[in-house]
């Protein structure tokens, strides 16, 4: 397995060069030069030179011809890619241009609040969408399988902004039960983050109970769930003993595609309950062309996925026996 | 400048989110220690506190509460008029327009901040050397700063001291020692500007936000973080700063002696807004700004009587103002107070008249501005929240002319299909489609989108619209490749240049002429308007100048809209001011009342 | 004196929505209907017929594992003789009460070894699971328990095994895993559903040897249920053929298998192939075991049957099982001796003895 491991991790360079290249591409080259935007009014054609210059736009996109032949074979590599490619990799990734605010830090400070909504949200969707697709799972056949199932695809067609506003608007504002809006850093925080993630699990449920229950019965069915019966165990072991860790394979496969995103946060909740978390971030970054912030954010989150699709490797092999990593 | 796009506005004065109001405040139930405290709310992120790099409304509604500029606008009087600041009175012009001379308050320090090591922490007095400094760091190329507009090719020596720039490999080896002849400190209280040719709205630019001194001192010691640690001389001290969050502003304790005007226009007394006249500045001890960005959170928060003031939500509009435009007994009985007013902003279509096909054909245009139904489309699309175009100066403009009047911009559909005819004649056949670009695929762009190609359909007009998103269409415009597109104009100063500059020729895109208007004697006028100071001779100048666009119709003239603005009856001093940022000082709280009525 | 059966199903019903949800047409089919019958202790009763017949219902519902919903217990009970020789009714059971007997009075093997053991698990865990569910013992105790299962099942090197994976086992191996899994706690019952169905032959003849062997040694009843009247012959006591939820015909595997008198047990042993009788087609019964659905009126057969030219008695009645002969029962209203058939309860002692060969 170890062997597995290190050949996976020694392709990681590969799939980080093509994502910044990819990024690279689609946001320097097709996007063309920012320059006039940001000599605002006086757009003379000098200043834009200068704007030029002072980005480094005016280098070469890939390899330095010029230069080489200038200054010797080490300019070659005085490019737009070379720079971006090497300040990105060692985790400079410089300034916002729109607000020239520190790219690491801007990160550094969303992500927390980010993770605060998204971990205890994804955690605890998760617990209770398992544990409800394992109840309509013993339940199939009986009228609560139809209720549940029927609230689920209820939850499924309302949007999650539904959700968020009636829950904002009936449950902080008329009743009071939280706060309506508002973050604090630290375990002061967690009343703000009560309803959102409150929210984000209902908002979530119906479709994840949907596909847990589909995965369920599919297992529920399956030859070894009556011979466990058959051995005389109790219900509540073969559901969570000899089911679930069979029904584990799909469900992690959708979990660890989903953990670099919890890293993202949630936009719709982020703003409507002033979590500044990084949900906006890359909408914002889109459309302010700050190119820089969309680079970093995608090189952290394609690193994160690397990661996340060896883990989903390791944990199969873990869960299941007739998986070996070679 | 504030290039805005028309559904991004619609939807900035749906919320009542505009540059006068950017700092809404908003009260919870007590205040802290016994603190008078604001609470309010800010409609973005602020980006950074660098006065050099600030462009953005919000940044700024913060920023002009730290920073002071030489100059600002009367907080009462109407029309606005501008009064010394940081100076200590009003410029001496010399015979010829061209030198400047501004006496600086000799009784003004920068907050006590560790950047100031020779005093150990105690801000040091402001000299005139310090405005220098600052606008020096606008011209260093090196710091590619947005704002250097304001001083382009306008002072002598200043744009070789930018070639200077030019030449130095590393930010930090620009030497801002270096003389620039029309920038000198007299003494340490006394500033001299030296013009190329006349400018007489360089008054306002010494009001504007990027023109506040910056000590050295700090840009030294916190390097290009300076844009989280605002040194400035203002009213309020940054108290804390939570990213995208909450920013909290306390009261300056070494700030000036400022004191609250005693006068104003008439009815500001009977108003209550005299009430704290010759009372020391800033009347209030802390604000509190919340970043909401969505309507429901900021409304509730509002309702909840957790803000002092708020913008109207466009879905709650009708809960909130009755069909005769006033409050419902609801918000009445809560205490809130309804505010109108105009901004100085119009908002159009442009036409890029570099178009082959609308750029030669005057019929085509004016059938375009006649086809349009302004009341209806106001009614739809601005909750009726504003008046219809028929030109480009808003209201509150000295120079706005109350008898200009166009055959063409008004709504005659019949009037349009004969045009039409016309139009076609010069275009030499049947009229292509015509594409509006329209830069936003929400729900409410695409309903724009739709009315305005039924209104062209109902007059024979073919007419189809393109959506995509902000940036991308901002780029069409400015490679001159859209046919028609939403523009709008919010105006930086209260002077006509500020509209007519965007009609100006040599202003092509992507200069703020995105129309690419082109008239050989408008230029002459705006080259000869803009060098003169106010007087009867240059409003009649303006007023021609504005009747040769309409003449012309590089546009499709829209509207000009109507702020609606609420806030609770313990918010006092609240009067609509458009213009300048930095008016939190002059507000306070009555915090006796907003307990009782939280607590019931 | 007259033994007691360790079992006896009496009138059991066991029906099945039809899964047709229109209104109006939604009903209940019985996949059993009105069963009777007994095991004795130490006895082999082979239970026959076509898939669809019932047969696995039946064995199911011995341990109440007939899910339901969808299932339905209709009516009838099942006397089981406990340890203390006390009877008691199975079906009145407790949840708790029947998992006591679960696996460790009563066990069950299941025709798909493939996929009856759960992949995820060591077979150890598998089995150990039921020692420590039923016995009173530690860990290293149900280790041992379980190697020595393994090792009564013929699998060497029974401790290293109890590491594996099902993955890593043969099919006859695994069948193997689940016949020590079912033993380990010493049932008194085994119900095996086609045990060896899913196996290639040799391999059969070798799970089918076992489980006689342990059957021997262990002195425990088997219900064997199986579509294969040879596996029948070689081992059973007593058969009973089933068709459309019912017994047929009902007989020690002497009775039966001299004399087959109803026509749906003539046919299968027509379709039997026999050793010396090359040349001969092999016949089949003609039609389709009908669907549990749509279950025909009168004798649930008549539509097959071939024996019999069309009497309306066949369409309209369905003929009870009677005891036509000694210890001999069938339900076919042509059957000679049918009128004076008994109406009696299907009870028959017998077993084999050993090496006796049918």
């Amino acid at each position: 397995m170890w062997n597995y491991v290190v050949r996976r991790l020694l392709y990681t360079p590969l799939i980080v060069i093509g994502v910044l290249l990819v990024t690279f591409l689609l946001f320097v080259v097709v996007q063309g030069d920012l320059s006039t935007e940001i000599a605002g009014r006086s757009a003379s054609a000098e200043t834009i030179a200068e704007i030029r210059a002072e980005y480094g736009w005016d280098k070469p996109l890939f390899i330095n011809i010029e230069g080489m032949k200038q200054h010797g074979i080490e300019a070659l590599f005085d490019s737009q890619f070379v720079k971006h490619f090497v300040d990105t990799v060692t985790f400079d990734f410089g300034r916002s241009r729109a607000s020239k605010q520190r790219i690491s830090e801007l990160l550094w400070d969303g992500a927390g609040p980010s993770l605060c909504l998204t971990l205890p949200m994804f955690v605890g969707l998760l617990s209770t969408s398992l544990s409800i697709a394992l109840i309509i799972a013993f339940a199939r056949g009986t009228i609560w399988d139809t209720i549940l199932v029927v609230i689920c695809v209820l939850g499924m067609s309302l949007p999650s902004l539904a959700f968020i506003l009636l829950g904002q608007y009936f449950l902080a504002y008329k009743l009071g039960w939280f706060p309506i809006f508002g973050y604090e850093p630290g375990w002061s925080g967690a009343k703000f983050l009560t309803l959102p993630v409150l929210i984000g699990i209902i908002a979530g449920l119906g479709s994840d109970v949907r596909f847990y229950r589909t995965v369920m019965l599919d297992e529920i069915r399956a030859d070894y769930i009556r011979t466990a019966y058959a051995k005389g165990v109790s219900t509540r072991r073969v559901l969570f003993v000899h089911l679930l860790k069979n029904a584990l394979i799909p469900v992690i496969t959708s979990v660890v595609l989903a953990i670099p995103f919890l890293f993202l946060g949630s936009l719709l909740l982020e703003r409507f309950f002033g979590i500044p978390g990084l949900g906006y971030m890359m909408i914002e970054a889109i459309g302010n062309r700050d190119f820089k912030v969309i680079s970093a954010m995608t090189f952290i989150i394609s690193v994160l996925f690397v990661f996340g699709n060896l883990a989903t490797d390791i944990c199969y092999a873990l869960v299941d026996p007739r998986i070996s990593l070679h | 400048m504030k290039t805005l796009h028309t559904i991004q506005l619609i939807i900035i004065c749906l919320m009542g989110m505009h540059a006068g109001c950017g700092q809404e405040a908003s009260p919870p139930s007590s205040s802290p220690e016994g603190l008078v405290v604001r609470y309010s709310t800010l409609s973005s992120k602020i980006r950074g506190l660098d006065p050099m790099d600030i462009g953005d409304t919000t940044s700024s509604a913060i920023g002009g509460n730290i920073f002071d500029c030489l100059y600002q606008y009367h907080y009462l009087k109407r029309p606005y008029q501008l009064i010394p600041n940081l100076a200590a009175a009003m410029p001496t012009v010399s015979e010829d327009s061209l030198t400047y001379t501004i006496p600086i308050r000799d009784d003004v320090v920068f907050f006590d901040d560790e950047c100031f090591k020779a005093t150990s922490g105690k801000g040091r007095g402001l000299t005139a050397a310090d405005f220098i400094y600052a606008w020096k760091r606008i011209a260093n190329i090196k710091n590619v700063s947005k704002n250097w507009w304001i001083f382009d090719g306008r002072i002598v020596g200043f744009d070789e001291f930018r070639e200077y720039t030019k030449t130095i490999k590393d930010k930090a080896d620009v030497d801002y020692s270096k003389p620039v002849e029309g920038l000198v400190a007299l003494n340490d209280h006394l500033l001299q500007i030296k013009l190329k040719k006349p400018w007489p709205q360089l008054q306002f630019m010494l009001a504007h936000l990027p023109t506040a001194p910056v000590p050295h001192e700090a840009v030294n010691h916190y390097g290009e973080e300076i844009l989280n640690h605002p040194v400035g001389t203002g009213p309020f001290i940054l108290e804390d700063w939570k990213r995208g969050s909450k920013i909290i502003l306390s009261r300056n304790p070494t700030f000036r002696d400022e004191r609250y005007p005693s006068e104003g226009e008439p009815g500001d007394k009977e108003a209550g807004l005299l009430t704290d006249a010759g009372k020391r500045l800033p009347l209030i001890d802390r604000a509190e700004f919340l970043v909401i960005q969505e309507d429901q959170p900021r409304w509730l928060k509002f309702m909840a009587g957790d803000l002092d003031v708020a913008g109207i939500p466009k879905d709650s509009f009708d809960k909130v103002i009755n069909t005769n435009r006033q409050l419902t007994p609801e918000m009445l009985a809560k205490g809130i107070i309804l505010t109108k007013y105009q901004t100085p902003l119009t908002l159009w279509y442009g036409i890029n008249m570099e178009d082959p096909i609308l750029g030669t054909n005057l019929p085509l245009r004016r059938a375009m501005n006649l086809a349009l139904n302004r009341k209806e489309y106001i009614k739809l699309f601005a909750n009726d929240r504003a008046i219809p175009a028929r030109g480009i100066l808003p209201a509150m403009f000295g120079d706005f002319n109350p008898e200009l009047v166009s055959p063409y911009i008004n709504y005659d559909p019949q009037k349009a299909k004969q045009l039409l005819v016309e139009a076609q004649r010069i275009h030499g056949g049947p009229l292509p489609t015509i594409t509006m670009t329209m830069g936003g695929t929400d729900s409410t762009a695409r309903q724009i989108g739709q009315y305005l190609t039924r209104t062209y359909k109902a007059v024979g007009l073919n007419f189809q619209v393109e959506y995509m998103d902000w940036p991308t269409s901002q780029d069409k415009v400015k490679n001159k490749s859209a046919q028609i597109y939403a523009m709008g104009w919010y105006a930086d100063y209260p002077d006509s240049e500020n509209f007519l500059l965007l009609f100006y020729g040599p202003n092509g895109s992507p200069g703020p002429n995105n129309m690419n208007y082109k008239n050989a004697e408008f230029d002459e006028l705006f080259e000869q308007m803009g060098t003169m100071p106010s007087s009867p001779e240059r409003k009649a100048l303006v007023q021609k100048m504005e009747q040769m666009v309409i003449e012309d119709l590089p546009c499709i003239l829209t509207s000009h809209p109507i702020a609606f603005a609420l806030h609770y009856n313990w918010a006092l001093n609240r009067k609509p001011h458009v213009f300048g940022e930095g008016h939190l000082k002059y507000g306070n709280i009555d915090v006796e009342r907003r307990h009782k009525a939280k607590t019931g | 004196m007259i033994e007691t059966p360790l079992i006896e199903i009496e009138d059991l019903a066991i029906s099945f929505p039809t899964g047709d949800d229109r209104p109006g047409h939604r009903r209940r089919v019985r996949a059993v209907h009105n069963l009777n019958l007994s095991i004795y202790k130490k006895q082999t009763v082979g239970v026959v017929g076509e898939s669809g017949c019932g047969k696995s219902v039946t064995a199911l519902s011995i341990l109440k594992l007939v899910p339901q919903p969808p299932g339905k217990y209709e009516s009838g009970q099942i006397i089981w003789q406990d340890d203390a020789g006390q009877n008691c009714n199975l079906l009145q059971m407790t949840e708790k009460q029947i998992r006591a007997i679960r696996g460790n009075e009563i066990a069950m093997i299941f025709q798909e070894p493939m996929t009856s053991l759960n992949p995820v698990y060591t077979i150890g865990d598998q089995i150990m699971e039921a020692i420590l569910l039923h016995q009173n013992v530690d860990r290293r105790q149900a280790i041992q328990i379980a190697a020595d299962a393994l090792d009564d099942v013929g699998i060497a090197d029974a401790v290293s095994r109890l590491k594996e994976y099902p993955h890593q086992l043969s099919g006859g191996m695994r069948q193997r895993v689940m016949i020590a899994m079912a033993l380990a706690c010493q049932p008194r019952l085994l119900l095996a559903d086609e045990p060896t169905t899913a196996l290639d032959v040799t391999i059969q003849a070798q799970i089918l040897e076992l489980l006689r062997e342990l059957q021997d040694k262990r002195g425990m009843a088997v219900m064997l249920i199986t579509h294969d009247l040879g596996v029948v012959a070689e081992n059973a006591d007593v058969v009973a053929v089933m068709y459309a939820g019912r017994i047929v015909e009902y007989g020690s595997v002497h009775a039966v298998f001299a004399q087959p008198l109803h026509p749906y047990t003539q046919g299968l042993f027509n379709s039997m192939p026999r050793l010396g009788n090359q040349n001969h087609r092999l016949s089949t019964i003609p039609g389709n075991v009908p669907n549990p659905a749509n279950f025909p009126p009168g004798c649930p057969f008549h539509p097959r049957c071939e024996t019999v030219d069309a009497d309306p008695k066949c369409s309209s009645d369905d003929p009870p099982l009677l005891e036509v002969q000694e210890e001999h029962w069938v339900a076919c209203w042509h059957t000679p001796g049918y009128n004076t058939g008994r109406q009696t309860r299907p009870k028959v002692e017998y077993r084999r003895e050993e090496a006796e060969v049918i």
